[in-house]
């Protein structure tokens, strides 16, 4: 391996190679990864003399090595090297390396990590600060962290900052923003003031501040205002006439090359006069770097793979069982901002093992629907998430449900009666009804189900069709899409007519949330213009264990043949969707 | 289309012969000869100083298969083997060997028959036949040199060329036609074997060979029928059982089974219907070429009743029409309870959420 080491300093004109001895890399940054054995050599660039380390870690031949300079700074600040001398030659992740191939593996490397340090002394890639300008403005030290809410325009504006004591908590354009980011989980009683945010013009290249030394008052000053034109210089001055507190923040951006998004951040000055810095007035007596971690819904959203687009949507959940509650919560993950829960059944330890809400949870005042909303809240940014605790029959008649402001309703109560009661209301007045999406699973898991109604834009389709008798048939009440024979009972009870409950586990609640956010993500963005029945079949072996027996539906169908069939319910003799006289 | 399934399955109910409650009471009268048979063939043999070989007894026919039909006249009828440890080289006649069961029961009742293939002892109530017990007599294969069953056919006063050990296989018989189908489909098998039987006891005189035989009506449904279910509901996976649907293609195959043979001297449409074992032969041979017409005739006067049946929406009227080719016992249902049936209006479910 030492060979393979040497081998690629010389091809790469390292000049005295040696290999490191275990000194030598015990002294070595371990942040990177523990090096196990290197080499080390030295190289001229633009004139300059540096030592170049090529290490391995533990992981090699299955990861890259690593390389640093010393001394980092030689070249001044450039881009891809970190104060300690690593040189980023390239993405950790997203990479694929042959270990059979391991000595062109490290020969690119160096290669690489040279051709790095090259057009950084050649001052040819610092553009490459823009992109990548905050990991190396928060590599700073004494610096201060602050989330921020700022939405990135293109206008100088006044913000608004937390002060809490010597730090910034917030950073915002509006309280409320910061309120919604918190899903109303937490009050903030903290003091509020104005800043300035002053976005920099496409195309600004900034040579980020060294580590150690920072930005002066005068430099920050400088760098900043230097980049404007005369219309922003114009407003900023405007706006500093607000800003007269000896204390000031200003939140800069810096666009990304493509004009898109962009860096924000942070810059605390003490000491101001009666006029602005950015306005003209005095330097300051200090300055200090704000770390800002923005947490804007236009990038958290994106970012954690939530639809956007879905943020506006308002959708109710009836029931917050097992199914409801893995669905609410994933429907909130999904980027669904507005969530009303209605349950009116509280929270019990037999609940815990496949309810999302877990043991901290039962000591706790409140049903399902209040608990659920809390957590919500707790976890998720950008919700507003309203229980109802009441039935939802009783919440749609008095009124506490607006359906009118409900872009859609999942019903997971695993209540047929009840389900078919909403079902109804919805095809006395389809109009007034947003669609609905029914879930429920099936005793023992053998499978989970999905019904979607009042969502066709043509053909027709509703739960009620799943409980129309074809003729011949005169099983009643019975659901066609199950995969449980008809006339068994499944309740299971331990402790008298209030313990019945129906066997099944958590994963196959969570499978049957999941189908329902999937149907009900399709019909909000219109993905879904039918109304679709999906059934999913799950393991039979527990459910035949115990003698019960299975329908034809579930034995002669697999898995694409019941989704190939999923509009094929319709009824036309469906008393809320069928051929009416 | 009406839905007369549960009809069938009512006719069925009166037209079977309950293995375990009606063939109780058979089973009874059956044991009562076996026993005047034991104890008179010890008598006999005593008498003639001579060994009685021995012998044992079984089950055959419709009572072994469970496809029994009540009869019309109430004139049951109860098959019985006896397998005697007889080495046909001894007895080269079998009517000597029948000739001992004939004597041992002659006078147990009224009537005492030795007929071709076995000899049979008749109830009576009077002038009116109550059931019959038929008796054939085998020759048991560990008996004889070619490890063969043969069943002896002749009766007293037969010319000896008529007076054979046929070789047959009644247990082999029995496993061939019950392997055939299991569970529900051998149930619809034996019921629609029934309603056929029943046709056929209505609708063919009793003597001679102008009805074709119950063995050849059960060989023809083992060559020829197919279970048959009906979709109620294709997206629930829901079928239900087509006794109607089922009975119908099994005579349209059975009428399809004519073929134009020439036989006594003339052209005739005639069906076989060939034992699956030995000694493979025709059972429906007997029938002379105007039965067979006969029974062609009346096999597609039947399946035009079953068609119309089957296309009539009225399950009053369906029944009506096949009551006329079953006769009285096909149930005809009350207007009030032809209505769309709906079922409980509380059910338990298997849902949850």
């Amino acid at each position: 391996m030492n060979e393979l080491l040497l081998s690629a300093a010389r091809t790469h004109g390292l000049a005295r190679p040696y290999i490191l001895s275990s000194e030598e890399l015990t002294s070595m940054p371990q942040q990177h990864g523990v090096p196990t054995q290197g080499i080390r050599g030295e190289i001229e660039i633009e004139g300059q003399t540096v030592a170049i380390s090529l290490v391995l870690r533990f992981s090699a031949p299955c990861c890259l090595p690593i390389i640093f300079v010393q001394p980092w700074d030689k070249f001044g600040v450039i881009p891809h090297v970190d104060t300690d001398g690593y040189v980023c030659f390239a993405q950790n992740e997203g990479l694929i390396i042959d270990p059979n191939r391991f000595e062109e593996v490290v020969s690119t490397s160096l290669g690489r990590a040279i051709a790095q340090l090259r057009a950084g002394a050649r001052r040819e890639n610092s553009r490459d600060f823009i992109d990548e300008f905050l990991p190396y403005w928060n590599r700073q030290k004494e610096i201060l962290k602050c989330q921020c809410f700022v939405e990135p325009s293109n206008e100088p504006k006044l913000i608004q900052v937390f002060v809490q004591g010597a730090k910034y908590t917030y950073v915002c354009d509006h309280e409320a923003d910061v309120r919604a980011y918190l899903s109303g989980s937490e009050t903030i009683h903290l003091t509020q003031r104005n800043a300035l945010y002053v976005p920099l013009p496409i195309g600004t290249v900034i040579e980020p501040p060294h580590p150690d030394a920072g930005w002066s008052p005068m430099e920050a000053t400088t760098v900043v205002s230097r980049c404007f034109d005369s219309r922003t210089a114009k407003k900023v001055s405007m706006l500093c006439h607000k800003l007269t507190k000896s204390e000031e923040l200003v939140v800069a951006r810096l666009p990304r090359t493509d004009g898109s998004g962009g860096a924000l951040f942070g810059l605390k000055y003490e000491g101001v006069g009666k006029t602005h810095p950015l306005a003209g007035g005095p330097t300051p007596t200090a300055l200090t770097p704000v770390s800002l971690s923005r947490c804007d819904r236009a990038l958290l959203l994106p970012r954690g793979g939530a639809n956007v687009d879905l943020h506006n949507k308002r959708v109710l959940v009836a029931g917050c069982g097992s199914v409801g509650g893995f669905l609410s919560v994933e429907l909130a993950r999904a980027g669904i901002g507005h969530l009303t829960l209605v349950d009116y059944d509280s929270l019990e330890e037999v609940n815990v093992f496949r309810h999302v809400l877990g043991r901290k949870h039962l000591n706790k005042k409140g049903t399902k629907a209040e608990l659920l909303s809390k957590h919500i809240s707790d976890n998720i940014p950008y919700m507003d998430v309203t229980p109802i605790p009441d039935r939802i029959e009783q919440a749609i008649k008095t009124g506490k449900a607006d359906l009118s402001t409900v872009d859609l309703i999942v019903v997971a109560l695993g209540d047929p009666t009840t389900e078919l009661y909403l079902n109804r209301l919805a095809g006395d007045a389809p109009a007034k009804f947003p669609p609905l999406v029914f879930v429920w699973v099936e005793a023992y898991g053998i499978g989970w189900h999905v019904q979607v109604s009042n969502n066709a834009h043509e053909g027709g389709g509703c739960l009620e069709c799943l409980y129309t008798n074809m003729p011949g048939d005169q099983s009643g009440l019975h659901c066609r899409a199950s995969f449980a024979e008809a006339g068994q009972e499944f309740g299971r009870n331990f402790s008298g007519c209030s313990g019945l409950f129906i066997p099944y586990g958590s994963t196959i609640a969570m499978h049957a949330a999941l189908l329902a956010i999937k149907s009900a993500t399709d019909v909000l963005t219109g993905r879904e213009l039918g109304n679709p029945q999906l059934s999913v079949k799950g393991s039979s072996s527990a459910f035949t264990e115990m003698g019960f027996t299975l329908t034809e539906r579930y034995l002669k169908n697999t898995d694409v043949d019941l989704y190939e069939h999923r509009y094929d319910y319709v009824s036309p003799a469906c008393a809320v969707c069928g051929d009416r006289p | 289309m009406a839905d007369i399934q549960k009809q069938f399955e009512e006719f069925n109910d009166v037209v079977r012969l309950k293995q375990y409650e009606h063939n109780a009471n058979l089973r009874e009268k059956r044991d009562v000869i076996l026993k005047k048979l034991k104890e008179r063939l010890k008598v006999l043999f005593e008498e003639r100083d001579d060994d009685l070989p021995k012998y044992t007894h079984f089950d055959q026919g419709s009572y072994k298969l469970g496809t029994g039909v009540k009869p019309l006249t109430g004139d049951f009828d109860i098959d019985v083997g006896l397998l005697f440890e007889v080495d046909r080289d001894e007895y080269r006649d079998p009517v000597v060997v029948k000739q001992w069961v004939y004597d041992a029961l002659d006078g147990h009742t009224k009537k005492v028959e030795m007929r071709r293939p076995c000899v049979t002892v008749f109830y009576q109530n009077g002038e009116e036949p109550l059931y019959h017990v038929d008796l054939a007599v085998y020759s048991a294969a560990d008996s004889n040199f070619d490890n063969k069953i043969c069943v002896g056919k002749g009766k007293q006063g037969s010319p000896p060329e008529n007076c054979i050990w046929e070789e047959a296989d009644p247990d082999g018989l029995i496993t061939v036609l019950t392997g055939k189908y299991s569970g529900d489909d051998w149930e619809q098998f034996r019921r629609c074997l029934r309603y056929l039987k029943r046709w056929k006891d209505l609708k063919f005189p009793t003597a001679g060979n102008a009805a074709p035989v119950g063995i050849g009506l059960t060989i023809a449904a083992y060559n020829w029928f197919y279970p048959k279910q009906k979709i109620v509901d294709n997206y629930a996976g829901q079928t239900r059982t087509d006794d109607l649907g089922a009975l119908l293609d099994f005579a349209n195959a059975m009428l399809c089974n004519f073929n134009l043979v020439f036989r006594d001297g003339e052209y005739a449409e005639r069906i076989e219907a060939k034992l699956p074992v030995v000694p493979y032969g025709d059972v429906f041979e007997k029938m002379s070429n105007q039965y067979m017409t006969k029974f062609k005739e009346k096999l597609q006067k039947l399946v035009a009743v079953m068609e119309e049946a089957m296309k009539e929406a009225d399950p009053v009227e369906a029944c009506k029409k096949l009551q006329k080719v079953f006769g009285d016992d096909f149930p005809v249902p009350e207007r009030d309870d032809t209505g769309a049936k709906r079922g409980p209006a509380i059910i338990t479910s298997s849902h949850s959420a």
